[in-house]
């Protein structure tokens, strides 16, 4: 019988989109510059969002799967970080060739821009055009995630959670993209008034600094997983990018438990962060397009009351 | 009379489960205590117990369905063999694998009920898109069947984890001393032996009420084991057990 997962595309798209948001919220580091202008040098505050030192989506993917690799306890001789970094930067090339659109997105971070509303725009378009693509991909994603669950022995529960962490985080870039079009109102509303101004970002960033935190959390736990479960079924370096049936023996069943309540904990935690105005408009993604499974859950509601 | 501010409003599962899978009745007794919060001030709590029974509840749910759907997947597709396509011819295939399944489980187990669905589901799945103008293939049958269960699934996490946000956490701590007043006294004996978690519920209650200084409501909906034992379980550890409808008379 032929696996399910082979009828996928050896590279998860969805997993570099994800890379991509948290290389973009790295460079969101607003700061404020007294600069002196004409011949009297007369002293003006410009904002400034992105930081003076433009951080390296390939180090960061760099510290990530190092971190990650050592957490599990990963050696194989087949296996370095330099090796998967590598073939990371050529799925990474390949996504970006399939969404131009994206690739154009993160050139325009080192144009170096000191134009605050330009600095908005780049923030805002690229968000809204990797939350996009993932929104767009959902389907595809799900069913490539279901045809991993059908050729492996995982629990069901596992791929609920990827999901729900799915669909998360499109509301929570949603919600991200709408803060940052409010934080651009106000700051202009408040252009000449220093006072204002830092009062604004510090809100905007005790705002965002806790989604933010709390994504990145949610990444790593969940990337730790991933890579225990693949690592514990790749023979080379491609299978670790691969949708290809995961199994777990009973000897693994311990650590798996241990990475996946974590994870669990983390989603948990990022669900009360992420603005729920914007999730509840986009769980409508995960709405069943069946009219066969109309009331299976309540069905499943009245078995989970009574099941002890 | 204590303030409600000083009152700590604990739950149990009982009340935790109608609040999460509840039907209408069921989810409009425990919807008092947030209306309640509306009126008067006063913190909701639940113990990691209560939040771990529910958890476990979901998890051997999701547990069962997966494994059922799997099974009956992996089955078909190979009864299938190279055919490629469903067609209705295929439903006699369903009713013989769910005859023999149905056979390993007691009428009435909710195990038997779970797999009394999921046979439902797929026969109406196969019929309504073997009607289809493109005859749909086995892969994208099975594959799209099993999206249909996790969306219904994370939808049921999503809600648990949604209402879940809406406690503090109490530790898992208990003074041994309660537990042993509970587990010798003998009309508290049938629960001890059958639900040893809900009198670890009652001794995580007992000592946060300890150690927070805090007035401690017990807001169950479990006649049989809390609420007809309630004026016994207050003389004993001093934790008043009580339906959430009669809740507001304590807190105002």
């Amino acid at each position: 019988m032929k696996i399910l997962t082979s009828n996928f595309q050896s590279y998860d798209k969805q997993e570099y989109a994800k890379s991509a948001i948290l290389y973009v919220l790295s460079q969101f580091k607003p700061n404020l510059h007294k600069k002196s202008y004409g011949k009297h040098y007369l002293k003006k505050t410009t904002i400034d969002l992105f930081p003076d030192e433009q951080p390296d989506l390939f180090k960061l993917v760099s510290s990530d799967i190092e971190y990650v690799a050592n957490k599990v306890g990963f050696t194989a001789d087949w296996f370095s970080t330099d090796e998967y970094l590598t073939l990371w930067k050529k799925n990474f090339t390949k996504f970006l060739d399939e969404h131009a659109e994206v690739q154009e997105s993160l050139d325009s971070f080192t144009s170096n821009s000191d134009d605050i509303t330009e600095q908005f725009e780049i923030m805002i378009d690229s968000l809204s055009r990797l939350s996009l693509i993932m929104k767009i991909s959902y389907d595809e994603w799900h069913q490539k995630s279901m045809a991993e669950f059908l050729d492996s022995n995982l629990p069901l529960e596992l791929y609920n959670l990827y999901n729900l962490s799915y669909i998360e985080k499109i509301s929570a870039i949603r919600s991200l993209v709408g803060d940052l079009m409010r934080l651009r109102s106000m700051l202009h509303l408040v252009r000449s008034d220093e006072r204002k101004i830092k009062n604004e970002l510090a809100k905007f960033e005790n705002k965002t600094n806790t989604l933010s935190k709390s994504l990145t959390q949610l990444s790593r736990s969940e990337l730790t997983l991933k890579f225990y479960l693949r690592s514990k079924n790749a023979k080379n370096l491609d299978d670790l990018f691969k949708t290809i049936p995961l199994k777990l023996d009973e000897s693994s069943e311990k650590q798996f438990k241990l990475y996946f309540n974590s994870f669990r904990s983390d989603l948990f935690t990022f669900t009360n962060f992420v603005d729920r105005k914007y999730l509840n408009e986009d769980i409508v993604l995960n709405s069943s397009k069946s009219e066969s499974f109309v009331d299976f859950d309540e069905k499943l509601c009245a078995i989970v009351l009574k099941h002890g | 009379m204590v303030k409600a501010k000083q009152i700590a409003v604990c739950i149990d599962s009982s009340l935790f489960l109608a609040e999460v899978f509840g039907n209408e009745t069921q989810s409009s007794r425990s919807g008092s205590i947030d209306k309640l919060e509306k009126i008067f001030t006063f913190k909701k709590y639940m113990s990691e117990t209560v939040k771990e029974e529910v958890e476990n509840r979901l998890s051997n749910v999701a547990c069962l369905i997966g494994d059922a759907s799997k099974n009956f997947i992996s089955d078909f597709r190979a009864f299938k063999g190279l055919n490629p396509n469903i067609t209705l011819t295929d439903l006699s295939f369903i009713q013989s694998f769910f005859a023999n399944l149905k056979k390993l489980y007691p009428v009435n187990k909710s195990e038997r009920q779970i797999i009394e669905y999921i046979e439902s589901v797929l026969a109406h799945y196969l019929i309504e898109n073997s009607h289809q103008n493109k005859p749909q293939s086995v892969s994208d049958f099975v594959i799209l069947a099993m999206v249909e269960f996790n969306k219904i699934l994370t939808a049921l996490q999503f809600d648990f984890f949604t209402k879940l946000g809406g406690y503090q956490m109490l530790p898992q701590t208990v003074n041994p001393d309660t537990c042993q007043k509970l587990q010798n006294e003998p009309k508290l004996k049938k629960t001890v032996q059958s639900k040893p978690k809900d009198i670890e519920i009652l001794c995580e209650v007992e000592a946060f009420q300890q150690s927070s200084g805090k007035k401690c409501l017990l807001a169950t909906l479990d006649h049989k084991d809390f609420l007809s034992n309630s004026l016994l379980i207050d003389s004993l550890i001093h934790i008043k057990c009580i339906d959430p409808i009669y809740l507001a008379p304590e807190l105002s």
